[in-house]
């Protein structure tokens, strides 16, 4: 039997997988170990619990034969089978690739890049190397000493737009383009407001008001403010936002970001204040959603946004969407 | 925050917006009642969040409810980014104008053209370039056509 507890497990035939995966390795001190068909790494997790997986999910046939693998050997509820250390590596965005939303292996869904993937292993290993701790939060886990990171304390939500200027300057000072920082302003708006309304949910459908925000402050300082850490390396600026709930949902996660309304209109809910679109427009604005959740503890919702030239460079970046749940 | 600039041309109730558009923007109170014929200036709205999306698209069913004869007009790429990603954003509108984001190939300043959608619609994906107006070189459409104009096919 051998040992592969610090093994990358990379299921995939194609060469952009490998250089993919081999940065991720060296940064994260993993040995990798490539198989090229479902039964092969399900021998191997069946062995020994590898602590990253990668799967080529390119197809839904792909990702169906892995799923059946693991369904048929292990059970998709084994302890051998954690989604946090579960990458599925794809072409298309996660709204074109319904099948994997609702996976119940899914733990990070990795849209390739297409220009660079070793450069994109560079960045998803900081990741994966943040993940291999016992619990990992913080920008600190993941750009150790190649940035500072900085923290911006909110207590209530009228604090919001100082914080969105606060954030602007900080980008401007980096000489980030103007449309790139709007984008990256409207998605940290998205997350502050997840994390003032949306965090507390049970409190939240009581409701009796639907058009205006049900929670203040007091309701807040519970369970303490909402913490802002951001951090740029000179390529990738990273913001995190932290709440004390730690009520975060995969099911319904997944499901929000994934939704589109460009081909479905969209409808006006009044029974809720919140529009239920705001983590689609984060997902649609171009950058990387890491989220990381220690149940009834603290929720984290990380972004990345790679810096580039021109805007069109920076809609087609490296993206990923990655969960990590404790309990 | 939302600010509004009102006057009337004739039959046409123009409306002229800028600011942010989000939580606190109450556009009932803002633009009042619906008109026959609304004209929406949208050229300095430069942010509209998740929850100001669902209020624009109340306030502007209400207005189609209502028989208002809808026109968008000058639509930064804020609001074209929002005419793309949710279908019925307009809410019977008719989108007039809108800003093309273009960056100087030299010294990467950033510029919006204005272009009618009919204009638009007949350079079929082949945009023009724009002179830069701090440099003068020659500055590129800076997003992916596909994506960007993705309205016009609708």
């Amino acid at each position: 039997m051998c040992c592969l507890s610090k093994t990358l497990l990379l299921l995939s035939e194609r060469a952009d997988d490998k250089a993919f995966a081999d940065e991720i390795c060296k940064l994260s001190e993993l040995k990798i170990q490539v198989v090229r068909r479902a039964p092969e790494a399900i021998k191997l997790m069946q062995e020994a619990s590898p602590q990253v997986i990668l799967v080529d999910a390119s197809t839904q046939d792909l990702y169906s034969t892995f799923e059946g693998a693991v369904s048929n050997s292990l059970g998709l509820f084994s302890e051998k089978v954690h989604p946090n250390s579960i990458h599925f590596l794809l072409d298309s965005t996660m709204s074109e690739a319904s099948f994997i939303v609702q996976s119940p292996l899914l733990g990070s869904f990795v849209k390739r890049s297409s220009s660079d993937p070793a450069g994109a292993g560079n960045h998803y290993g900081r990741i994966i190397r943040a993940g291999l701790k016992a619990k990992s939060f913080g920008l600190k886990d993941i750009y150790l000493e190649e940035a500072k990171v900085q923290r911006i304390e909110m207590s209530q939500i009228s604090q919001k737009s100082k914080v969105l200027e606060a954030v602007k300057a900080y980008l401007l000072a980096a000489k980030w383009s103007m449309r790139p920082t709007s984008r990256i302003l409207t998605s940290v708006d998205e997350l502050l407001m997840n994390a003032f309304y949306d965090a507390p949910q049970a409190s939240f459908a009581s409701s009796s008001n639907a058009t205006t925000p049900a929670l203040d402050l007091k309701d807040l300082e519970q369970k303490g403010s909402v913490l802002i850490d951001l951090a740029f390396d000179g390529k990738y600026f990273g913001i995190a936002v932290t709440d004390f709930y730690g009520s975060l949902d995969k099911a319904k996660l997944m499901n929000y970001i994934s939704k589109g309304f460009s081909k479905s209109e969209y409808k006006v809910k009044t029974t809720t204040f919140n529009a239920g679109i705001g983590l689609s427009t984060v997902h649609q604005t171009g950058g990387s959603l890491l989220f990381l959740c220690e149940a009834s503890v603290k929720t984290e919702a990380i972004l990345f946004f790679q810096k580039s030239d021109k805007f069109k460079d920076f809609r087609n970046q490296f993206r990923f969407i990655s969960t990590q749940f404790y309990f | 925050m939302i600010q509004v600039e009102k006057e009337q041309k004739g039959s046409i109730s123009v409306y002229k917006l800028s600011g942010n558009i989000e939580e606190d923007t109450h556009l009932e109170e803002i633009l009042g009642p619906p008109k026959p014929q609304m004209e929406i200036h949208c050229k300095n709205i430069s942010r509209i969040n998740s929850i100001g999306v669902k209020t624009w698209i109340k306030y502007f069913q209400g207005c189609q409810k209502a028989g208002s004869k809808i026109t968008y007009v000058e639509c930064s790429t804020a609001i074209v980014e929002q005419i793309n990603l949710i279908l019925n954003f307009n809410c019977g509108g008719t989108v007039e104008s809108v800003y093309l984001p273009f960056s100087c190939t030299q010294c990467r300043t950033e510029l919006a053209g204005l272009f009618k959608v009919v204009d638009l619609k007949k350079l079929n994906m082949t945009l023009p370039t724009l002179k830069c107006t701090k440099c003068s070189g020659k500055a590129e459409f800076d997003d992916i056509p596909e994506d960007y104009l993705a309205f016009l096919n609708r």
